[in-house]
């Protein structure tokens, strides 16, 4: 069982959106044993049996709402995107963890990554640059916490 | 007195679209039009790239389709390089592929068309989805995400994650593969072929329930393009492109990729920003043509696996006096024998000694200034076709999308259901309902057509001959 699951999300061909992957990339290079870390463009379904099975999981995502880099507890909630699109909302994904499987992992955070710049083709803003550099160091001190 | 009905955007879709229904003098349907309104221009972003860079930068454009991109990429590198690529590239190139369509096709049915299916088009829209196929058939939807895990595996494992792999590259792939890798896709063979003739059995099952609505889900005589093997067999990463009429003629076939724009042509509409190919032969009133799934089994004369090929009869069967398939909405029923297709061909593939061979990549300098690369991805043929300097930097990049192919069929589609279905001048939930699931039979993917993101809500907008809005309502 994996005891701790990092999803990044986003496309780091859009600029600022890249920041939740450029978060797991960062955060996979020093990753300890029993953390296992991925980069997903957007959440599918396919993620809930692997979410279920965690100790905990953390979705690090770019927010254009956000204006400093956040981190807030994430319970199972069906979401407006669960309802439509192909993709999830962390919320939604872990409403479909306990729905399908009856479970969720025992934990669970979004960090946002604040983000303003989406434009085809753009590196990450300086200012989302940055706050990469602290969500890294977010997300890696709720991974300490956890002993992982 | 004209009037439009807007739909905007549609849901279970990938990416923004809006709909606009146009009601003529009489009250009746006179035009319907699918809107696509974002634009990402990866065709010029790319301009000025290494050639060598685009398999990567290609399989960012959507995360629905990560695959299948860098798959047309590196093929179009490779006619660039005027090279073969070593016989090990080809099976894992054809793996990936494979799995694209599994992934893909899983999501499409079990998370966007099952619960259409299941639930009916008339349940309530906040049940009407993933979260209420768990809630009434819970194993169908475990089964259907294990089913879209296996496809994602398959890619993770040949390419190292899940998405953006930068695994395809001109002249082959980067990673060898090994045989603990394979013995664990193996594994999931019997579980997911069983989940694909579950699939089969629930969709069937379904069909009398809706025998009623069948008939006008995008129900009309349309040209029908794939590839096909030399020998007419389904093909899935390379091949010739035919084309198949509405009753059964080929009217064109062994069309080289390279060809392509000999016979399909483009041109753009001011309400949308997706194109509208057509088949330049038939001119634009006529060359509406539609591809993937549905026009997939349309156009090859069998399928080289035996389940698949069995359940292949039992679709032709429905062609009757046609001699090819027409409705819509049997894309679904196309699409489920592409995933037992996929599965056994995966089978058989994993079993090749060649799998693990060393050997592969194939090296080249620039020898062609042109390259074009075809393959058919999960929703229908997809061309990449670059122009390149000495120095393989990019002057000229065309993608001709599977979505965009289908267009004039969407719209096609959204006009009969709309014919069918609207009473009045009031947009009702019937209607809606139906124009969204006649969209996904085709599921479009806009991230991929017009490089969009997104998610989706439903805006639905009745407009009058000037333009003056008579009803609207949100969902």
């Amino acid at each position: 069982m994996t005891r701790a699951l990092v999803i990044g999300i986003g496309n780091d061909l859009r600029g600022d959106d890249g920041a939740g992957t450029a978060v797991a990339a960062r955060v996979a290079a020093r990753a300890a044993p029993g953390v296992r870390v991925v980069a997903v463009q957007q959440l599918g379904p396919e993620l809930a049996e692997e979410v279920a099975c965690a100790d905990a999981v953390i979705f690090v995502d770019a927010s254009t709402l956000a204006d400093r880099v956040t981190v807030r507890e994430v319970g199972p909630a069906p979401g407006a995107r669960a309802a439509g699109s192909h993709a999830l909302d962390p919320a939604a994904l872990l409403a479909l963890c306990r729905d399908a499987y009856g479970r969720g992992p025992g934990a669970a955070w979004q960090v946002e990554v604040p983000a303003a710049h989406f434009e085809v083709g753009e590196p990450l803003s300086d200012a989302t640059r940055s706050a990469v550099h602290e969500a890294v160091a977010v997300v890696r001190e709720l991974l300490d916490r956890r002993g992982e | 007195m004209p009037r439009t009905i807007t739909i905007d955007p549609v849901t279970r879709i990938e990416g923004h679209a809006k709909i606009t229904i146009h009601l003529g003098e009489d009250g009746t349907v006179s035009d319907a039009r699918f809107h696509v309104n974002e634009f990402r221009g990866f065709e010029k972003f790319c301009e000025g790239r290494l050639m060598w860079e685009m398999p990567g930068i290609t399989s960012r454009i959507c995360g629905i389709c990560p695959a299948s991109h860098p798959i047309a990429s590196a093929k179009a590198g490779d006619d660039i390089l005027a090279i073969g690529i070593p016989p090990t590239a080809e099976i894992l190139r054809r793996l990936m592929t494979l799995a694209q369509w599994v992934q893909s096709h899983a999501l499409s049915f079990f998370h966007l068309s099952a619960p259409d299916l299941l639930l009916g088009f008339d349940s309530d829209p906040a049940r009407r989805n993933l979260f209420g196929l768990v809630a009434d058939h819970p194993d169908v939807a475990r089964r259907g995400i294990r089913l879209r895990k296996f496809g994602q595996e398959i890619i993770e494992l040949l390419g190292g994650r899940r998405i953006h792999t930068p695994w395809a590259v001109a002249g082959g792939v980067r990673e060898p593969f090994d045989a603990a890798r394979r013995d664990r896709l193996l594994a999931w063979i019997p579980e997911v072929k069983e989940t694909a003739h579950l699939a089969l059995s629930i969709f069937k099952a379904a069909l009398d329930r809706h025998r009623h609505e069948i008939p006008s889900f995008g129900n009309f005589r349309s040209l029908h393009v794939g590839l096909v093997a030399r020998d007419g067999a389904l093909e899935y990463y390379d091949g010739l492109l035919r084309v198949r009429d509405g009753d059964g003629n080929t009217v064109a076939d062994k069309i080289d990729p390279r060809r392509y724009a000999d016979c399909f042509g483009e041109v753009t509409e001011p309400w949308s920003y997706l194109k509208f190919p057509y088949y330049t032969p038939f001119g634009r009133a006529q060359g509406l043509y539609r591809v993937g799934p549905l026009a997939r089994l349309n156009v090859c004369d069998h399928i080289d696996t035996p389940l698949a090929e069995a359940e292949r009869q039992a679709f032709k069967a429905l062609a009757g006096e046609a001699g090819v398939v027409n409705n819509s909405f049997y894309y679904h029923y196309a699409r489920l024998i592409e995933i037992l297709f996929a599965i056994e061909k995966i089978e058989q593939l994993l079993a090749d000694p060649a799998l693990l061979g060393d050997h592969v990549r194939a090296k080249a300098m620039i020898n062609r200034h042109v390259g074009v690369g075809a393959c058919e991805a999960p929703r229908g043929v997809l061309l990449h076709h670059y122009t390149v300097d000495d120095d393989g930097v990019l002057r000229a990049v065309n993608m001709l999308i599977a979505t965009a192919q289908n267009n004039l069929a969407m719209n096609r589609t959204v006009r009969q259901l709309a014919i069918r279905h609207l009473d009045g001048a009031a947009i009702t939930e019937g209607l809606l309902n139906r124009i969204e699931a006649g969209i996904r039979c085709f599921d479009p993917c806009l991230s991929c057509s017009t490089h969009a993101v997104g998610h989706m809500a439903m805006h639905v907008r009745l407009v009058g001959p000037a333009g003056e809005l008579l009803d609207e309502r949100v969902r």
